[in-house]
């Protein structure tokens, strides 16, 4: 960004802090003229501030009908499956029962195996996703999944329109989840996102000094959490132009980006993405933000690292909801979750601490309001 | 011989000039010439009236939910209907149900300490009642409860407080039976011979109280009203002149100003108004119950806050939006929470004022599409008071709609007036309404229809203009918009349709509001404050009296 840009964009942030302070028309007029003369006055064209709202946060999962393809063999064992593998008969069955009460704890000495789930080896397999297609991008920049210095060696898929050495591991952990599979889980989610009331859900998008929407080698990126409700239409479509207020108590996400033929793509960067719905705030290592810029909307991919320690705290809150009959067999999962991890290897174990991910993200365009007199925190990168 | 005609000669010059002065005087708006008024009137209260003063007499927290039979328009206003309308069995059915809910919560454990002024000293105290059924009732009736009423209210409590043990399930009860009498539902008013003009009628000092608190307030007396009608003293002039200033200095104002306008603009439409999701997804459901709060706030604050001239409502290229209006003019609004209003600036050739406004573009549009008929229909109407013909009942609006080769509503209309059926009418309303064809059927600024540009010039009542701000401009210089607004507020104060007679005293009215500039809140006090707004015809007894005597002679 240039130093015209950095004075136009000075000039943008008082005028959006005059909208906040609740200057009247004249002043906002004065500041917009001040505006436009800085910018002409340094000659270059003024690099504009593009705001959005998320309207759209679905899993970047394909599925086909009946999950022949993802998961032939069949969805997750369940704890109750594995428990009556575990124990066998009627009498070993009911004697655990008598002894610990509960199908969950099945641990040696009656632990929970949601609590502790590598306190025993499920006698049967975690049932990840077989099938070749995914959606995602090529995270680790090899062809095929081999290892290298930071990523460990994992099967990459081909996308649906035929791109190959796709990386979606958290794709391949949960994708043969009954309640992914159902699709409700699905729905529940973007609802939460698009539902009015829950504007705890709220994640704003701003893109600014953008000389050429179609190209242009430097854009800042920057997320903040909102703290207004979703305006929705009819259709329960989320409005375009409305006014979002940024909550400042929650820190904002700097990023670096670029344009590229009508596509934003942001540098990794390690950030801390609030929780939205069933998700709990998490870490995504290496987030990058690939979207298309399309009129009133900004669609494509939030793809990144999902930390596995803080991914199975999320998942094991939600999935042992499941009880015994949807739900997975925790240290079955527990364990595929780390062996299916690919990205940032732990140098010292060995191990990889991240599964590659994808969400399918939509923003629509929106006003990035900034509230007048509150303490604002300080950015995470 | 020729002193006396001398003397007659002086008498008759004096005679004249006296009269040549008075008519000047007339003509000057200085006097107000006699208005014969109409017959005393009985008014069902209005829903907003019911809700006011439930809430200025019992607190703002009581919920008030009554369904309101709806009335039919007259001149233009609603509330002209209230004089005719008729009680029937469902609808007491429904203010008794209302009654009760209220009176309930006013004697809930919550409310009764500050609104019972005694603690009872058993289940029966007739003492007690009688302080909170004479207060209520004074307020409820707008005037002192006779010794007979209270006595009914306090015996009716009593015997209920008796029978459940709880003096305050008596008050509640006998409470419900006060909210559901006609002397409450119904305001009515009393006339009585006007010692200052024998032969003539005025309202008693209680109906006149009420008649300007709600014109001016859209709620029932209040204590300071009640008081100087009590003592009389709201017959003198200047105790008259006292009240009408201290209500126009009062918040109070606003939600008078607001009342009528919601009559005038048929505002009850824009909070029902209902679009085709799928041709206008961004009217939603919060939009339309956003619509009719812009255009209220933005008269109030024209014509009151500001002190505006009534014309710029038609030239204004502000507006107000909140959260949910931003959207659709495009435009971030800082405000956090819906009921937070910011001034917005229009292009001005885009603009103007209340004409302009998406409620008012959209309430006389179709669902799915715009509709200049509608439009310039209710520009006459509204603001002309002009009447425009309803539609033959043999029009094929089937053929109207089939017209599907002409890509804009200019071409549709042209092709429909050549019928000579539909052309007359036509001619009056779809000049204004195509200027405004700009705005699609909820109101959102275009400039083509069907991809083809729209061509918003025309004539109004012989005058060119371009587009919705030359129409503005046009509608606010109009000859006959002057005096519709102050026909308007007399009839909506008056509770009663005008007629010939009164034409002199509208023109007065009209030239005094014309006079100060067309600012409504002179208008609203030059109203209140003449003769003409109280005055009333005799008793129709008398009158037919009067017509026999007439007749036997």
């Amino acid at each position: 960004m240039s130093t015209t840009k950095l004075q136009s964009t000075r000039a943008a942030w008082l005028l959006m802090l005059c909208w906040a302070a609740g200057c009247t028309s004249d002043e906002q007029t004065k500041l917009s003229a001040a505006q436009a003369a800085d910018s002409a006055a340094h000659g270059a064209p003024e690099g504009t501030t593009r705001g959005y709202v998320l309207s759209s946060y679905l899993y970047a999962f394909y599925m086909t009908k009946g999950a022949r393809e993802e998961c032939p063999h069949g969805f997750v064992h369940t704890n109750r499956e594995s428990w009556e593998v575990q124990f066998p008969t009627h009498a070993l069955r009911q004697a655990q029962l008598d002894r610990c009460g509960s199908l969950t704890n099945r641990g040696p000495n009656c632990e929970n195996v949601w609590a502790t789930p590598d306190v025993i080896k499920d006698p049967l397999p975690f049932r990840s996703v077989e099938g070749k297609i995914s959606f995602g991008v090529n995270l680790d920049g090899t062809p095929d999944g081999r290892a290298t210095e930071r990523t460990c060696a994992h099967e990459k898929f081909v996308s649906p329109e035929g791109e190959p050495g796709i990386d979606n591991q958290y794709y391949r952990f949960i994708g043969c989840e009954r309640f992914v599979q159902g699709g409700q889980h699905h729905a529940d989610q973007n609802s939460k996102v698009r539902v009015s009331q829950y504007h705890i859900n709220r994640v704003l998008l701003e893109i600014s000094g953008v000389d050429d929407e179609q190209n242009d080698e430097h854009v800042n990126v920057t997320l903040y959490r909102g703290k207004d409700r979703l305006l929705v239409d009819a259709s329960d479509n989320a409005v375009p132009w409305q006014s979002q207020t940024i909550d400042t108590t929650i820190p904002p996400v700097d990023l670096k980006g670029r344009i590229t033929a009508g596509e934003l793509i942001t540098e990794p960067a390690d950030v801390i993405w609030e929780g939205i719905a069933f998700e709990r705030r998490m870490l995504i290592r290496g987030m990058s933000l690939r979207l298309k810029l399309n009129g009133l909307k900004a669609e494509g991919m939030r793809v990144g690292y999902v930390d596995v320690d803080q991914l199975w705290q999320s998942y094991a809150h939600t999935a042992k909801w499941g009880g015994n009959i949807y739900g997975a067999s925790a240290p079955a999962a527990y364990e595929a979750m780390h062996r299916l991890a690919d990205g940032y290897k732990d140098p010292e174990t060995g191990a990889c601490t991240g599964l590659s991910s994808a969400r399918k993200v939509e923003f629509v365009r929106a006003y990035v309001i900034r509230p007048a007199s509150e303490t604002h925190a300080e950015p995470q990168s | 011989m020729k002193r006396r005609r001398l003397l007659w000669s002086g008498v008759f010059v004096v005679v004249a000039l006296a009269a040549t002065v008075a008519g000047l005087r007339v003509r000057q708006n200085l006097i107000e010439p006699p208005m014969p008024g109409g017959p005393a009137t009985m008014r069902l209260i209005s829903a907003d009236q019911y809700a006011n003063t439930m809430h200025t007499l019992f607190g703002e927290d009581i919920d008030v939910r009554v369904n309101f039979p709806s009335l039919q328009r007259k001149q233009g206003l609603v509330s002209l209907s209230a004089s005719t309308a008729a009680m029937t069995s469902g609808a007491l059915e429904q203010f008794d149900r209302g009654a009760r809910a209220i009176a309930a919560q006013v004697l809930d454990e919550a409310h009764r300490p500050t609104l019972v002024p005694c603690t009872p000293r058993a289940a029966s105290d007739q003492e007690c009642a009688s302080k909170f059924f004479a207060r209520v009732g004074r307020f409820l009736y707008r005037r002192p409860l006779t010794a007979a009423e209270l006595q009914t209210y306090v015996a009716m409590a009593d015997k209920a407080a008796q029978s459940t043990g709880d003096f305050y399930a008596g008050l509640s009860f006998s409470l419900a039976g006060m909210l559901t009498s006609p002397e409450f539902l119904y305001i009515t008013e009393i006339a009585e011979p006007d010692p200052d003009r024998p032969g003539r009628y005025r309202l008693d000092a209680f109906s006149k109280a009420s008649r300007l608190s709600l014109f001016l307030w859209n709620a029932l007396p209040d204590d300071l009203l009640l008081t100087a009608a009590e003592t009389g003293r709201l017959h003198d002039r200047d105790e008259l002149e006292r009240q009408i200033e201290r209500m126009l200095a009062s918040p109070q104002l606003e939600l008078g100003v607001r009342a009528f306008f919601s009559d005038l603009l048929r505002i009850d439409d824009f909070k029902v108004l209902s679009k085709d999701p799928v041709i206008y997804p961004a009217f939603t459901y919060a939009v339309s119950q956003s619509v009719h709060e812009q255009t209220l706030r933005m008269i109030t604050r024209q014509l009151l806050l500001e002190r505006g001239d009534y014309r710029q409502l038609f030239t204004a290229h502000q507006t107000l939006i909140n959260r949910v209006l931003g959207p659709l003019y495009q435009v971030p609004v800082p405000a956090e929470a819906n009921d937070q209003w910011i001034a917005h600036e229009l292009k001005p050739d885009e603009s103007a004022g209340v004409l302009t406004t998406l409620g008012f573009l959209a309430s006389h549009s179709h669902p799915g599409r715009s509709s200049p008929t509608r439009r310039g229909m209710a520009i006459r109407e509204i603001f002309l008071c002009q009447k425009v013909p309803d539609p033959p009942p043999s029009v094929d609006f089937a053929k109207f709609e089939s017209l599907s080769g002409h890509k804009t509503a200019r071409d549709r209309l042209a092709a429909h007036s050549v019928d000579p059926v539909c052309g007359g009418c036509h001619k009056l309303t779809d000049p204004a309404g195509l200027a405004l064809e700009n705005f699609d059927g909820a109101g959102l600024f275009r400039t083509e229809e069907n991809k083809t540009a729209i061509d918003a010039r025309g004539a109004f009542d012989g005058k060119a203009f371009t587009g919705a701000a030359g129409l503005g401009k046009v509608v606010s210089e109009h000859p006959a918009l002057a005096s519709c607004l102050p026909t308007r507020l007399y009839a909506y104060g008056a509770g009663r349709e005008t007629a010939k007679p009164d034409r002199e005293w509208l023109a007065w009215i009209t030239r005094r509001f014309v006079a100060d500039d067309y600012r409504l809140p002179d208008l609203l006090r030059q109203i209140a404050a003449s003769d003409g707004f109280y005055a009333v015809s005799p008793p129709r007894a008398e009158v037919l009296t009067a017509a026999k005597a007439e007749d036997r002679t």
